[in-house]
C-alpha cells in the first residue's frame, strides 16, 4: 500500500492516546513506547532536580514504575506528559523527604552539592549554566528549575513544595543571583 | 552607578532565565527499559482502568466533542453519523475518482511490465512506499479491537450494535479505496482517503475502547 508518509507521521497525537489505553489495559508494550517518548524529559527534569545524573536514572525508573501503578487513575483533564511530568516533580520530590530522614541522596536546601559536577555536560555556555545549577543549593536550584526551565507558576511551586509564593519567588531570585555570579567568574 | 549595575544584573537575570527556558533535553547513560520492565507488577485497577482513562480521548484535543459525546441518547447517533459521513464521503469520492477513467500509466511500463499496476522501486512520486505504516496502522487497530471485544459485553446493547454497525461500514470504505488504490497507485487523493478511512476507524475504536460501562 501506498500512504503518504508525510500524513501517517503527522497523525494527531502520534498514536500516544491508544498506547495510554493499551497500557492502562495492562499492555507493557503499549508501556513501553510512552516510556520512550517520555524517557528524556523525565529523566532531564530529575537530573536538574537533584544535580546527579545517578540519582536522575533511579528516580527516572522511579517515575515509570509510579506511572504504570497510577495509569488507571489517569483522568485524562490534562495531556499524558503534563499528567507524567507532574507524577514525576511530585516523586522526586517524595524521594527527597525520604532521603531526609535517612541518608541522603537528594541535597539538602541549604547545602551546595558536592555531586554538582556529576549532572555531566557539555562543554560551552549551555554546558555552564548546567553546571552551574547542578551548584545551586537545593532549594534555589528546585525552583529555578521548576520555574525558569519547566515553566511552572510560582503559586504551582509554593503547592509541589509546601513553600508560599513568596517563597518561592524569593528562591527564584536567589537562584538567578548566584548563577549570574557563578557564570560571571 | 548602583542602577547602571542593577539594571545590568537584572538583563543578565533574564538573559539566564531564557538560557534556561532553552536547555536541551538530557538523556540517560543507558536504557532504562529493562530495569523498569522488571519491576513492573500486575496492573493496579486495571478492571476499570478503561472507564477511568476516558479523557484520555479528550486531552489528545477534542474536549467539546467528547463532552457531548458521553451523553449515553448522544453516543450511537453520533457515532452512527461521524461513521456515515466519512465512510459515505469516501465511497462516493472513490467511486467518481475511479469510475470510467482508464489506470494511470504507471512507472512499471517504462519498466516494461505495461499489465502490471503496482509500483516499483524508483518511482518519482511525492509518496513514498511505507509498509511499516500501514503495519502501525494495523497493529493499533487490532490492539484497539481487542479491548473493544473485551469489552462488549460490558457495554449498552445499544451502544454495542451501533459501533459494530459502523465498524462494518469503516471496513468496507477501508476496503474499497484499497481496492480503487491497487488500480490507481499513484492517486494522493485515494491515499488520503484511505487515511482518513483508517483514522476514522482508529478514533471509533479508541472512543469505543474508552466508553463507560452500562450507561
Amino acid at each position: 500500500m501506498l500512504v503518504a508518509a508525510s500524513d501517517a507521521e503527522s497523525r494527531p497525537d502520534g498514536g500516544v492516546a491508544t498506547d495510554v489505553i493499551l497500557a492502562a489495559a495492562g499492555d507493557a508494550r503499549a508501556f513501553e513506547r510512552l516510556y520512550r517518548a517520555h524517557a528524556d524529559r523525565v529523566f532531564s527534569l530529575c537530573a536538574r532536580m537533584t544535580g546527579d545524573r545517578v540519582t536522575a536514572e533511579e528516580l527516572t525508573q522511579d517515575v515509570f514504575v509510579r506511572a504504570w501503578e497510577k495509569l488507571g487513575q489517569f483522568r485524562g483533564e490534562s495531556a499524558f506528559g503534563t499528567w507524567l511530568h507532574r507524577l514525576a516533580v511530585n516523586v522526586i520530590l517524595g524521594a527527597r523527604k525520604r532521603d531526609r530522614r535517612g541518608a541522603s541522596l537528594i541535597s539538602s536546601d541549604e547545602e551546595p552539592d558536592g555531586i554538582a559536577a556529576r549532572v555531566g555536560h557539555q562543554p560551552g555556555e549551555i554546558g555552564d549554566l548546567e553546571g552551574a545549577i547542578a551548584k545551586l543549593p537545593g532549594g534555589a536550584r528546585r525552583v529555578f528549575v521548576l520555574h525558569d526551565v519547566e515553566g511552572y507558576r510560582h503559586e504551582e511551586i509554593g503547592s509541589m513544595l509546601g513553600i508560599t509564593s513568596g517563597g518561592s519567588k524569593a528562591q527564584l531570585h536567589r537562584a538567578r543571583q548566584l548563577l549570574r555570579e557563578a557564570l560571571a567568574r | 552607578m548602583t542602577g547602571k549595575y542593577d539594571d545590568e544584573a537584572e538583563e543578565r537575570a533574564d538573559e539566564i532565565a531564557l538560557q534556561a527556558a532553552a536547555l536541551p533535553t538530557l538523556r540517560p547513560s543507558r536504557d532504562l527499559w529493562p530495569e523498569i520492565e522488571a519491576r513492573l507488577g500486575p496492573a493496579r485497577g486495571r478492571d476499570n482502568a478503561l472507564g477511568v482513562v476516558r479523557g484520555a480521548h479528550r486531552a489528545s484535543g477534542r474536549a467539546a466533542w467528547s463532552g457531548w459525546f458521553d451523553q449515553s441518547f448522544a453516543r450511537p447517533a453520533a457515532i452512527a453519523a461521524f461513521v456515515l459521513v466519512v465512510a459515505g464521503g469516501t465511497y462516493v469520492v472513490t467511486r467518481w475518482s475511479t469510475a470510467g477513467r482508464p489506470a494511470p500509466p504507471s512507472t512499471t511500463a517504462a519498466a516494461g511490465n505495461p499489465k502490471s499496476g503496482q509500483p516499483t522501486i524508483g518511482m518519482i512520486t511525492r509518496f513514498v512506499a511505507k509498509p511499516t505504516v500501514e503495519a502501525t496502522y494495523d497493529q493499533e487497530i487490532a490492539a484497539l479491537r481487542t479491548i473493544v471485544s473485551q469489552r462488549q459485553s460490558k457495554l449498552d446493547p445499544r451502544t454495542r450494535d451501533v459501533i459494530r454497525k459502523n465498524l462494518a461500514v469503516i471496513d468496507q470504505a477501508v476496503a474499497e479505496s484499497r481496492a480503487a488504490l491497487a488500480k490507481d497507485p499513484n492517486s494522493g487523493f485515494l491515499v488520503d482517503q484511505l487515511n482518513q478511512s483508517l483514522d476514522t476507524e482508529i478514533d471509533l475504536l479508541r472512543t469505543a475502547a474508552l466508553l463507560p460501562t452500562h450507561t
